[in-house]
Order: C-alpha cells, then structure tokens, then sequence
C-alpha cells in the first residue's frame, strides 16, 4: 500500500533504481569482475580506460574496474551495518529512556548528549585512532557518532506513545514492561526509524568513504571506494581517472540512496516534508 | 532589549557556560582515556625504524613522560591546563601545544567563515527565488542544485575543483594558504553542502510562510510585493535558517578536516589529523578540546540569538 505511493514519486522510483544497481554490482560484481581486484601488474599502471580494461588500472596495476565491483559490496555493507547498528542501539536506549524515564533516562540522555557535544567527523578519526585503523573499526566509529539521532527521535516517539489509552490498558492487563515495548511501543516507531536510516545511509557511506580516504579506515589493498580516491589522488594531474571513477561511484550511491530516503519520508512521514 | 527579558536571559547565558566547564573537563578526560587505549607507540614513531633499540625507545618514553601512570598524567595535564593554560608540548616539533594552535585556528575559522559566507548568501537568494516562483525553471535548477549538493562527498568536491579549475584550466592554486586564490576553491568545496541545506530550509520554510494569512492581510492592505516577501514573509522564515546556519558551523569545523587535507591548507583539522598519524597525543588532545568547546560556544550562541528572532521565545 505504500509502495503506491512511492511508486508516484519519480525522483525516488529513480533512486530505487539505482540502489538497487548498486545491489546488483555488489552480488554480482565480484562474481563476474575480469580480473582480481589486488592482482598487481607493474608493467601496466595507471594505466587509461581502454577496451582491456573498462576503467584502467590503478597506481598498482590493479584493474579498476574489478576495484569498483568490490568496492561495491564493502561500501554498500559498510553504510548498512552502520545503519542498521544505531537503528538497533539507538530504538533500544531511545525506549528504555523514554519508557521508564528517571535515572535512566538522564543517564542516557547525558551519554547522547555527550556524543553531540564532539564535532561529528572528529570524533570519527578520534574513535579510529583508539581502535586502530580497520574498516571494522571505521563503522563501529560512524555508529557511535550516528546513535544519538535515532536514540532522540526514538525516546520523544515514546514519550509520546507513552501515555496512549492502550499502553494503559495493557499495563493494567499486567503485560510486563518489556513486552509492552515490543508489541505496542516499537511497532509505532518503524515509520520515522526507517526514515532516518534511508536518509542516513548516504551520510553513513559518505563517512566511512572519508575515514578510508584518510587512511583511517579500509586498509590496502581492500578495493574501498574512499581508499581507491586518495590513492589515485598523486596522479592526479596526469592520469585522473585513478581519483574520479571511484568518486562518481560515491556520488552516484549517495544520490540514489538520498533520492530513496526523500521519496520513503515523503510517504511515511509527510508532515516532516 | 526590556529589562523583563534582560535578566532571565544572562541567567539562562550564565547556567550554560557554567554547563560547559565540567562538560569540557569530561570530554579532556574521556579523550585522555581512549588516546592511552590506542595502539601505536609515539616514542617509536618519532625515532623511526633505525635505531630503535627498547633502551632508546624507554629513554624517549621517559622524555616525553610516556612511562608516569595514566592518572597522574592527567592530573599533570589538567593541572598545567587550568593554572598555567598550558596544554603541553607537541611530541613531534616539541612546541607548546597552544602554539601550534594559534598558528592553525585562525586558518580554519577564515576558511569556515569563508563558506558559511557564500553559502548562506546563495543559500536564501536561491530558496527564496525558487518559492516565490514554485515550479520554475530556477525552483528545478535549485531542486537539482540541492541534490547533488548533499549527495557529493567533500574530499571528491574538492577533488573535482581541483581537477577542473587547477589543473585544466589553471586558475586557482591546487594547494597552500597565502591570497584570495588559495582561499577561493577550498571555501567553495566547504560551503557545498551548507549552501544545499540551508537553499533546502529556506525554500520550504518559504514556501510555508507565504501561504500564511497574515501575508495575504499584508497583500490586501496594498503593501508593495517587494515589501510582502522582504519584510514580511522573509523575516519570519528566516527564523530556522539563522538556527541551521549557526548548527551548519559543527559541519564546518568537521567538513574542515577533510577540506584542509585535500588543498593541504595549515588549518586545524589538518594538524589534528597529522597528529593521529604520528600519535601525537597532546596535539590531539588539545585540538580535540578547543575544537569542542568552539563548537559549545556556537551552539550557545544560536541559542541565544533565539531570543532576539522570535519574540515568542523567553527564556
């Protein structure tokens, strides 16, 4: 029912479209890519877009185009885990908070806050430099800085549904708090949830993109799109396609997913618009 | 301002900056904390891989104070921060550490002022043109503008930027700091963003405003339509933009980072940046708490400015 709705919006079918070609390269990609992403071949580097190779080869001889196909599935993996992780964190300390209130919703409130308080991207490569760089560390990095979003909007849903009639009535029901939780709190909150997280995936990808560009988060000679940027950016004056086709791919990611997340909260959530 | 609404108000300025000083020493202390977890040895970084005998490696621990326990290091620190504002020496050039940032800061605040210039002046001249007139070719332009403005990542903006104004047709340096030149690329690849917010924000809010009733009182009594938009449907709309702008300055001090490394400008997210690489700890440490408390000091600042947009707000 709500896919007609959404099936109206042109711009977001559009970004369907996309995302879903992305998918598409991620599963398929590594499967049908010509050449293996880390095989070297000196004699060939940096070599430009030709028939051999769609998209030329890398500082290392590395077919790019293979590169991409990877990078796909890290990027896209990347950005859902780090979604899909503060969704799940944050909607649990957002209802606890919101839920039971007192001590603990001050002491959780505090922690969001404390997080909020760090320049984002700061606190980023902060949390990288503690953990080492990974590509694993770089999205538990992004999730923390992404938890306090879904933790706010999650506890002022519940507060809202809190005092609802059935909430009541179940209580007096004696339905434990928990269940009360999952069953009536949480099944209201998937509209705005689901929400942030189609809006966010693009500022998520984007994050971890910029920890690999600066060599805090994948670690070579993983094909991640941002690593892939800043090593093609010493050659870019003479051979930039090293740099840009990675970058177009990014670009081409965030909009379709951003493209997705407008048309999702214009049908879930039209006040918002 | 009515002397009713004089008081409250410094109250209300006084609570948070008295807010603000346990909130920085918490966030000192947690930094501290997490920079003692990470891996990485300064001592061994700094005397590279000749040479480094486990003698001359403690030797440089000790010099740098590496070996005292954790907290007696920070006490030391915190001690030095609030009775001396001394925020300790750089491990790597050995300079004190507020040097370094007097020497970067000013750079990072020129270059965020720099984009949030620019993008607030298009930002509202193009939501404003493209509410008033809805659907037009420029409301589509700025639809377009807006997309592909949140959807570029910064370090490939600026990328691109140099890739087509530097190098192909050498008009701006590709990097470094000095004239307008070298300022113009990285403040337009900062303000990208910002500019496809803000231009977002301000046509919605808009395009609210002017479907309100008293637009159309202030239509029928005659007033001018230049005077309807300006001083009547702007001025109330521009309420959340001035919000997001000042909460657009947290993006900026973040966006920095990446901007500075890009067009290797001497800035702050730069140096904190180089610091990780080098596990300079008091660098980090330092940049990470003024950058925080600047950060702190805005969001202040936007709150206050509340009371002076929209009489309706008291504190």
């Amino acid at each position: 029912m709500f896919w007609k709705r959404f099936k109206r919006d042109r711009a977001a079918v559009i970004g369907l479209g996309i995302l879903v070609f992305i998918i598409c390269l991620s599963i398929l990609g590594p499967i049908f890519a010509p050449y293996d992403p880390a095989e070297q071949s000196l004699a060939k580097r940096r070599q430009l877009p030709n028939w051999e190779n769609i998209f030329g080869r890398d500082a290392f001889g590395r077919d790019i185009f293979s590169r991409i196909l990877f990078g796909a599935r890290i990027t896209l993996i990347a950005g859902l885990s780090v979604v899909i992780s503060a969704m799940i964190i944050g909607t649990i300390l957002g209802t606890f908070s919101g839920y039971w209130g007192g001590l603990v919703d001050i002491l959780i409130m505090r922690a969001m806050d404390f997080i909020l308080a760090f320049p984002t991207f700061f606190l980023a490569i902060l949390i990288v430099a503690m953990l080492g760089p990974s590509l694993f560390n770089a999205i538990i990095a992004v999730t923390i800085t992404t938890i306090p979003q879904y933790a706010r909007v999650v506890r002022g849903a519940t507060l809202s549904l809190k005092g609802l009639l059935y909430i009541e009535a179940a209580k007096a029901m004696g339905a434990s708090d928990i269940r009360i939780i999952i069953e009536h709190i949480i099944p209201n909150l998937i509209g705005p949830i689901i929400v942030l997280a189609s809006v966010g995936l693009g500022g998520a990808v984007i994050m971890v993109a910029a920890l690999g560009f600066l060599g805090m988060g994948a670690q070579p000679p993983t094909a991640e799109w941002g690593l892939m940027l800043s090593e093609g950016r010493s050659y870019i004056t003479s051979n930039p396609h090293m740099t840009m086709i990675p970058g177009i791919f990014l670009v081409i990611f965030v909009l379709g997913s951003n493209l997705v997340g407008d048309g999702l909260r214009d049908v879930l959530d039209p006040r918002l618009k | 301002m009515s002397k009713k609404r004089y008081k409250p108000l410094l109250k209300y300025v006084y609570k948070r900056v008295f807010q603000m000083i346990p909130l920085l020493l918490l966030i000192s202390f947690v930094v501290f904390i997490m920079l003692s977890f990470a891996p990485g040895d300064p001592a061994l970084l700094l005397i590279g891989p000749i040479g480094a005998t486990p003698e001359k490696i403690n030797e440089v621990r000790e010099s740098l104070g590496l070996n005292k326990p954790l907290l007696v290091r920070y006490f030391d620190f915190l001690k030095n921060l609030l009775f001396h504002g001394d925020l300790g020496r750089s491990f790597q050039s050995k300079r004190p550490v507020t040097q370094e940032i007097a020497r970067t800061l000013p750079v990072s605040i020129r270059l965020a002022l720099n984009a949030m210039i620019i993008s607030t002046f298009f930002a509202i001249i193009l939501g404003v043109m493209s509410a008033i007139k809805q659907y037009s070719f420029l409301d589509n332009i700025t639809k377009i503008i807006v997309l592909t403005g949140v959807s570029m990542p910064i370090f490939w903006l600026g990328l691109v930027m140099i890739v087509i104004f530097s190098v192909y047709l050498g008009l701006f340096p590709s990097s470094g700091w000095g004239d307008w030149r070298h300022m113009f690329l990285p403040s337009v690849t900062l303000a990208a963003y910002p500019l496809a917010m803000l231009a977002r924000l301000t046509r919605s809010t808009m395009l609210e405003v002017i479907r309100k009733d008293y637009i159309r009182t202030a239509r029928s009594k005659g007033s001018s339509e230049f005077s309807v938009i300006y001083k009547h449907a702007l001025r109330n709309a521009l309420i959340p933009v001035i919000t997001m702008t000042g909460l657009q300055f947290g993006l900026l001090i973040s966006g920095s980072i990446l901007t500075e490394t890009v067009f290797a400008i001497p800035g702050i997210g730069r140096l904190t940046v180089q610091a990780i690489y080098i596990r300079d700890y008091p660098i980090i440490q330092g940049t990470i708490l003024v950058s925080a408390a600047i950060f702190a000091v805005v969001n202040l600042l936007v709150d206050i400015s509340y009371t002076f947009l929209d009489p309706r707000v008291k504190y």
